[in-house]
């Protein structure tokens, strides 16, 4: 993503987090945590599996965002979802996901 | 073959929803031999999958093939069905030529959502907020 806003000054990315419980249990706390604080460091350290405090919130974000995720047929992560509405499921290239976008 | 399969690249797209269309200068459509309605890809494919719903059909970019939209326990899914009905494929066609997943784009195409429907007030940002594009990803953190 950093490599296509370089790029690209005219796309944003809104990054929403969708914990897939059943894999990786632990990931609804940290979704709420990041969410709490919408904060890009605590995503990143989440990443490099570093350890994030409790979220620091009450959020319902969290379970909504997987309610809107199952009824819209996502079921992997990372999926993105371009303007037009396509769904790309996977960690996809810079270039790929560009030519995608398009112009 | 040779020449069945330049008709069709002609006359490619437009056979969804039992309609076709063919180019007046070469008067011939694929789909005037061959037809797939959504009733008999139901009855093909019932036998595997019983509650199937299809939701769209059109020849693949593979000619020889019908690519059938469908949706089985509410999950939507991308089959392919030969033009002699007699074999199913259920997976990922490639063009070898720009070695690109066609059934992903298809799908993608296909299986469109509606944006709007997304709240992003929870959504973390990365680049200017104003820019024109929006790509909104769904992401675990583990």
């Amino acid at each position: 993503m950093k490599k296509i806003l370089e790029e690209r000054k005219d796309i944003v990315f809104h990054i929403k987090l969708y914990p897939l419980k059943q894999l990786h249990p632990e990931a609804y706390e940290k979704s709420k945590a990041i969410v709490c604080e919408k904060s890009l460091t605590l995503l990143e350290d989440a990443f490099e599996k570093k350890a994030i405090p409790k979220a620091k919130c009450e959020t319902t974000a969290v379970d909504e965002t997987i309610l809107l995720a199952e009824k819209l047929g996502i079921s992997s992560t990372p999926t993105s979802v371009l303007p037009d509405g396509r769904l790309v499921p996977g960690a996809v290239d810079a270039k790929t996901l560009l030519d995608m976008i398009g112009k | 073959m040779n020449t069945f399969i330049v008709f069709c690249l002609l006359t490619f797209c437009l056979c969804s929803a039992g309609t076709s269309f063919a180019f007046e200068t070469k008067g011939k459509d694929c789909t005037t031999c061959h037809t797939l309605t959504t009733a008999e890809a139901t009855d093909l494919i019932r036998g595997i999958a019983p509650d199937i719903k299809i939701l769209e059909i059109r020849l693949s970019p593979s000619k020889p093939l019908w690519e059938v939209f469908a949706e089985s326990r509410s999950r939507k899914m991308l089959l392919y069905v030969d033009l002699s009905k007699k074999y199913l494929i259920s997976g990922s066609l490639y063009s070898l030529k720009d070695r690109r997943n066609l059934s992903q784009e298809s799908f993608s195409a296909l299986n469109k959502v509606d944006v709007s429907k997304i709240p992003l007030d929870d959504a973390l940002v990365m680049g200017d907020t104003k820019a024109r594009l929006r790509v909104i990803v769904f992401t675990d953190p583990d």
